[in-house]
């Protein structure tokens, strides 16, 4: 092979290789230990490559079967593989990696990345199909560590069961639930790795002896408005708000010895809490949630979590073992006690991070695709309609509150009124403001009676609850509102923490248009905005 | 390697008019083909019999021959080489994928045409060669521009002088046309030859060589206990939807199919080599680029290049995501390339750990070798034919002992990986080496004789070899617990950044954080030279990319999985 020139093409063949002396791999580490001439070792060139080559087995000696030192034959001995010496977490390492690595490249938060993974035809497929195959070995290797990490905290596999399980003769058969085996991830057909039981002894023995009993059963509901908040991967000010409902069925189990009356406290030694359906009503098949007495121990406080909803690939599969320091003594202390609310009711809608991957999380989503067009106008030729149209209200009660008034007079316009109006008044909109607090919360703003919206008012003010308005050649008048003003045309409120304008169009006394607007001030009455009425 | 295929074509005397032209196999998108039959009755029937003739090989391989002898091989090569220098920079050829297959956009000159081999069909691109009215053309280099093919056939000179005086333009014009046919005829002819052979030989050796899949079945049965497992694998896998045991179990597969990409690249590359894409999954499109020169070099010294690449392109072998967890390369050249010559074992990069390994367990220190054979030389390039062909069987020696330990189909290399590829993996990140299997499995068959003194004797005075004077030294130093100290010692130094990624940037960008475990060892294996270039490389990398070049970009995202450089280079968008 020869190379001219150092083109592009080059270096995309090279860059990995340059790119993997980042990092040591062991065969340079030990050949950099073994012959740095100010180390312990000072080995030669040829010295360090044979005894890097033979550290090799002592680096990782539980991979290998090496030779009896007590055997009279050790010399004839040769190190051979041992067949059981790697770890089921050494293999389930590799494969979260692997599952890590296709989350990432099946993921659109990186818009450059999801390009290339579309620019080859069914790459992407191909990707969810081996994602889909990473998590089905994934679930088996997991399956066995949370086996042991649960045998370790209740105690062995009662030794009945562990007799009776052709299972798990079959997947451990030399007893080494901890190796990695082929077999592991073999779906035999006749045995399945999941039909190992998670169970424990006391478990067993009462559910022999008929003395489990479940004294307590309760559902927790929650709904949220607002949420789950949905975020545009493209632009970080752009997102939407989902409602999310969630509920959980609790069943708590004890064991009760006959003949004594009642036991003598009422702590709960079993639990199993299942996730509630859309409806909240079904729960799933298979509980979320087990929780077990500890070896020794009388209060409930470990605990085996499946993250996978119904249907879901893993669903019925213990994901994770956890055990507090705190303990489970009644059903509704899940409720009120926070750490375990998160950890055994929250988390079972949404798991944590870390070893699980969440294919469902919005990054997974394609996001739409932006239209691309093209669009030339002059400035003055689009006109846009802002209002929303159909029959609205002011969507809270609010007569109660504390109310004022305020007058808002029409400009003079010398082009359209006799100039010799022009110390003269005239009324554009009376105002009535309801406060919360000293918040405003709702303007009314009304129209004028016929009488009233002419310019010849010679005084007027708005004080306390009434309005005084004095026309030229007449007395002056006082009363309410409603005395003066015709009807409400237009009115302002703030909701949610955004104001919005009702506008009565046609003065039929029905709001039929709706917008969002900015705080409303003097300068902002519907008379005088640029969209006003 | 197996060559039954006849790379070498007679010269075909074409006398009937009725089998020119094109038929659907070489087309140009617009239609514009070159009509032959018309072109024949335009041109005196004796000129057109003349130049109609399609050359034994096509026009770079003139005066180049496929030499079975290793010394005229390397000379003919360096030969070759010498004169790469005219070749074109790299290419792609448009296509339009909004149609099925694929296909040139309307209007293209570029050459597709489809091949089958093995029953299956594959699609052939010609990135640099052009077809329209006026005949059939090249683009070899900015130097010379787009060449008619015909000024590039060895005989045109001789055409020219013999039969343009006698014609007119207009005839003379249609003489090129016929003329870049024939050489289009020969080239393809070649290319189509190459790729045949390189599927013949990769098949040889998987098939039947290694006995895959068999092989690994009754593997797996035995470690399964399942007697009856060949017969499920066939099977749905209860829970996983779509997929069979065979396919939850990694059974790879090894068909004509398997092999053969969707398209293939042909291009005048400088790069005397292929590429494969390297993301692949089953069901996606696969696609192979080889480059002339790499194809010449396949004629010329029996190089597998296509077969290399068809390796690459199998996703059952070295599909994606596993293609992260063991060297793809090194797998391939142990595959495919086990019947290289001389000059390929002593130099080239993929052989590294195998150069290194054949020196610690059976002493041959290529390098030594390399210098014996290509002595350092002011002005010329010293070489030495004695120890070159001396060298040529000590290296054959060494390549059959390869051969069985590789494709042993009961216990080889690859049989033992394929076998259980999660237990392999495993092991390679535990020793943050992609290329543990190799090492491991050598270190369990093969005593080691990298230590050798010629003057230490027995007591009968001869020389002790290699192997007890190793074993013996080694012995010494693991009763004294020096050999398990040492192990304990690397382990700290293993997955830590290296010197290599502290002298390239001080390991803020190319440390440990973002480089994962495992790597290939074969890096560690290059010499000072070879580490200069490579951080070249490197940093030109990622110059390119922060130009924007999103290849450079992608392959630096995908070689730290996506928490790299680019981050640390603060880069918009990728």
């Amino acid at each position: 092979m020869k190379r001219t020139t150092m083109r592009l093409s080059t270096i995309l063949a090279l860059a990995p290789l340059a790119l993997a002396g980042c990092v040591n791999p062991f065969s340079a580490a030990c050949k950099e230990v073994a012959a740095d001439p100010h180390g312990n070792f000072k080995y030669t060139e040829d010295q360090a490559a044979a005894a890097c080559a033979e550290a090799q087995k002592y680096a990782h000696p539980e991979l290998f079967k090496y030779p009896d030192e007590e055997s009279e034959e050790k010399e004839k001995q040769t190190w051979q593989l041992d067949p059981q010496g790697l770890k089921a977490e050494d293999a389930e390492a590799v494969l979260l990696g692997i599952a890590q690595d296709l989350d990432e490249a099946l993921s659109y938060e990186n818009e450059a990345l999801a390009d290339a993974v579309d620019m080859y035809d069914g790459f992407r497929e191909g990707l969810e199909r081996q994602e889909r195959l990473a998590h089905a070995q994934l679930d088996d290797l997991a399956f066995v560590r949370v086996w042991n990490e649960f045998t370790e905290k209740v105690g062995r596999l009662p030794e009945s069961v562990r007799k009776n399980s052709d299972e798990f003769s079959y997947f451990f058969p030399n007893s080494n639930t901890k190796s990695y085996s082929l077999r592991l991830l073999y779906p035999h057909g006749e045995y399945e790795l999941t039909g190992i039981p998670f169970t424990v002894q006391y478990l067993e023995q009462a559910k022999e002896a008929g003395v489990l009993e479940r004294v307590t059963t309760m559902d927790y509901v929650t709904s949220q408005k607002f949420g789950e908040k949905e975020q545009s991967l493209r632009d970080p000010n752009e997102f939407s708000w989902q409602p999310v409902r969630r509920g959980w069925r609790i069943d708590g189990y004890k064991i009760i010895a006959s003949d004594n009356g009642g036991p003598a406290e009422n702590h709960i030694e079993y639990v199993e809490i299942y996730r509630l359906k859309d409806n909240l009503v079904d729960s799933e098949g298979e509980p979320a949630v087990r929780g077990f007495l500890p070896t020794g121990g009388s209060n409930i406080n470990v605990f085996l979590i499946d993250y996978d909803r119904e249907g879901a690939q893993g669903y019925g599969v213990p994901d994770r073992v956890w055990q507090t320091g705190f303990t489970l003594d009644t059903a509704p202390e899940l409720i009120s006690l926070g750490g375990l609310r998160k950890r055994l009711l929250d988390e079972t809608y949404e798991p944590p991070t870390g070893r699980t991957i969440n294919t469902e999380r919005p990054e997974r989503q394609k996001p739409a695709e932006e239209p691309i067009y093209i669009s030339i106008n002059q400035v003055g030729d689009v006109e846009i309609e802002m209002w929303e149209k159909g029959s609205f209200s002011v969507p809270f009660e609010y007569d109660s509150l504390s109310k004022g008034l305020k007058i808002e007079w029409a400009p003079f316009d010398p082009s359209k009124e006799p100039e010799k109006l022009e110390d003269m008044k005239k009324v554009d909109f009376f105002t009535r403001s309801f406060r919360k607090t000293s918040d405003k919360v709702v303007a009314e703003y009304w129209v004028p009676k016929e009488d009233y919206s002419q310019r010849d008012i010679v005084e007027g003010s708005a004080y306390g609850g009434t309005i005084n308005l004095l026309r030229k050649g007449d007395l002056e008048r006082k009363g309410e509102i409603e005395y003066f003003g015709k009807h409400i045309k237009a009115i302002d409120y703030r909701f949610g923490g955004k104001w919005f304008r009702l506008l009565d169009e046609d003065s039929d006394g029905e709001f039929e248009k709706k917008r969002e607007i900015a705080e409303p001030s003097s300068g902002s009455s519907p008379s005088r905005s640029r969209s006003g009425v | 390697m197996n060559l039954k295929t006849s790379v070498l074509r007679g010269m075909v005397l074409l006398s009937a008019v009725a089998t020119l032209g094109f038929s659907g196999a070489v087309y140009a998108a617009s239609g514009d083909d070159i009509n032959l039959a018309a072109v024949a009755k335009r041109l005196p029937e004796k000129v057109f019999n003349d130049v109609s003739q399609i050359p034994e090989k096509p026009h770079f391989l003139s005066g180049y021959e496929r030499k079975t002898d290793p010394w005229e091989s390397l000379l003919q090569s360096r030969r070759f080489y010498s004169t790469s220098g005219l070749l074109s920079d790299e290419g792609t050829p448009l296509v339009d994928k909004s149609q099925e297959g694929y296909q040139p956009p309307e209007g293209s000159t570029a050459i597709f045409e489809d091949m089958l081999i093995a029953g299956e069909e594959v699609r052939i691109a010609y990135s640099h060669h052009h077809v329209n009215q006026d005949g059939m053309f090249t683009f070899w280099s900015y130097k010379e521009g787009e060449l008619n093919l015909a000024e590039l056939s060895p005989r045109y000179e001789w055409v020219r002088s013999t039969y343009a005086p006698q014609l007119t333009f207009s005839q003379w014009q249609d003489v090129k046309r016929v003329m870049g046919w024939a050489e289009f005829q020969a080239t393809h002819m070649f290319v189509k030859d190459m790729v045949r052979e390189g599927l013949e030989h990769v098949l040889y050796i998987t098939n039947e060589k290694m006995q895959l899949p068999k092989s690994i079945i009754q593997r797996q049965a035995e470690l399964l206990g399942d007697l009856n497992y060949e017969n499920r694998l066939d099977e749905p896998v209860a829970g996983l939807p779509g997929f069979t045991v065979r396919e939850k179990m990694l059974v790879p597969r090894v068909r004509p199919k398997d092999f053969l990409p969707d398209l293939f690249i042909i291009s005048p590359l400088a790069f005397s080599g292929g590429f494969t894409n390297a993301w692949a999954t089953p069901e996606s499109e696969s696609v192979i680029a080889l480059s002339m020169s790499g194809l010449a070099a396949q004629y010329m010294s029996y190089f597998s290049l296509t077969a290399h690449e068809l390796v690459h392109s199998n996703r059952h072998l070295q599909g994606t995501p596993m293609d992260n967890y063991f060297d793809v390369e090194l797998w391939a050249t142990l595959t495919t390339d086990m019947e290289g010559g001389v000059r390929w074992f002593l130099f080239h990069p993929y052989v590294g750990v195998v150069r290194d390994l054949v020196k610690t367990y059976w002493g041959y220190d290529a390098q030594n070798v390399a210098e014996n054979i290509f002595p350092p030389a002011f002005a010329v390039s010293d070489v030495r034919k004695e120890e070159f062909l001396r060298h040529h069987e000590k290296v054959n020696e060494i390549k059959a002992e390869l051969q069985k330990f590789i494709r042993d189909p009961k216990d080889g290399l690859m049989v033992q990986f394929y076998s259980d590829p999660y237990y392999w993996t495993a092991v390679n990140k535990k020793y943050c080496d992609t290329a543990m299997p190799f090492r491991l499995l050598m270190e369990l068959k093969y005593e080691k004789a990298t230590i050798f003194d010629p003057k230490k004797k027995d007591e009968s005075g001869n020389t002790i070899p290699a192997v007890q004077q190793t074993k013996r030294w080694l012995q010494s130093e693991t009763d004294a617990g020096n050999i398990k100290d040492l192990a304990e010692k690397s382990m700290d130094f293993t997955g830590e950044p290296s010197k290599f990624a502290e002298d390239l940037d001080e390991g803020k960008m190319f440390g440990g954080q973002f480089s994962k475990c495992p790597v290939h060892s074969r890096f560690f294996l290059m010499n000072e030279e070879e580490r200069t270039r490579a951080k070249q490389i490197v940093n030109r990398l990622v110059e390119r990319a922060k130009e924007g070049n999103q290849k450079a970009a992608l392959l630096l995202r995908k070689i730290f999985r996506g928490s790299g450089p680019l981050q640390a280079l603060d880069f918009p968008t990728y």
